[in-house]
């Protein structure tokens, strides 16, 4: 299959936050910040992403909207992975479901690290730690 | 797969041990708990068609927290070898374990806030 490449220019947005999507990306050169909103709105950084990194490709495994904002941080090239392309992998590229299976398990124990080191928000409730981190990991949908 | 059971009150496995394994609830409900300052604190009920231990599996990292039988229930248990014949002869079937944890990447980002910055 062909591939196909997206140049995005610094500080263009990639996708935002709640947008319906249909495709992943790869990067092949730059960096791309992922971002979210605080309940005011403003936005920080959650991850930065340089060469091959995947991103976006959540939205392909549960068709939900982005769950974040990925915006260029400098001119960066990327790969497009649209759903069709998707379809055929996950029926035919083991190596690839694998690859994405590590990928995402390894994002999870980060983000859940990070919320880890988060201050337990009133005395006398439970520390973040002994409810966030094991409900993840074992709890299932 | 293999099917195991489990009567109420058994230990399907305890915090700290090693994970090689993977479960899917067939029949049954099951309690997650963890010992906070001595004491067990339930963190979590697993009921039929949940899927637990899966990150195990993948990174081998230890386990976080102890799963316990409240009823007379029934899992099939997904090894190493199982996920990975699985992934050679029919990658989609891993679709579900996909889906698991985009559920959890989706509900972690959402606590996520600026108080905890990314490293």
């Amino acid at each position: 299959m062909n591939n196909y490449f997206i140049t995005f220019n610094k500080d263009e947005i990639i996708f935002l936050e709640g947008q319906s999507s249909n495709c992943a990306y790869i990067i092949e050169s730059g960096k791309v910040g992922i971002y979210r909103e605080d309940s005011s709105g403003n936005r920080f950084l959650v991850r930065k992403l340089s060469k091959k990194d995947l991103f976006g490709e959540m939205s392909l495994i549960d068709k939900y909207p982005r769950s974040a904002t990925a915006i260029a941080l400098e001119s960066t090239r990327c790969i497009i992975i649209e759903r069709s392309r998707f379809d055929y992998l996950k029926k035919f590229d083991p190596h690839f479901m694998v690859s994405l299976i590590k990928s995402l398990t390894e994002r999870l124990r980060t983000t859940i690290t990070n919320l880890n080191r988060a201050k337990p928000s009133k005395k006398g409730s439970l520390p973040i730690k002994t409810t966030v981190s094991d409900y993840y990991d074992i709890k299932g949908e | 797969m293999k099917t195991l059971y489990f009567e109420s009150g058994e230990v399907v496995f305890e915090a700290g041990s090693p994970s090689d394994s993977a479960y899917l609830v067939e029949k049954g409900k099951f309690e997650v708990s963890r010992l906070c300052n001595g004491q067990k604190q339930v963190i979590g009920i697993l009921k039929e068609k949940d899927i637990f231990g899966e990150m195990g599996i993948i990174d081998n990292q230890p386990r976080s927290a102890t799963v316990t039988a409240m009823e007379k229930s029934k899992v099939s248990l997904i090894t190493q070898e199982c996920f990975h014949s699985m992934e050679m002869t029919n990658p989609e079937a891993l679709m579900p374990l996909l889906r698991v944890l985009s559920a959890r990447i989706r509900d972690s980002l959402k606590l996520l806030n600026p108080q905890n910055p990314p490293t």
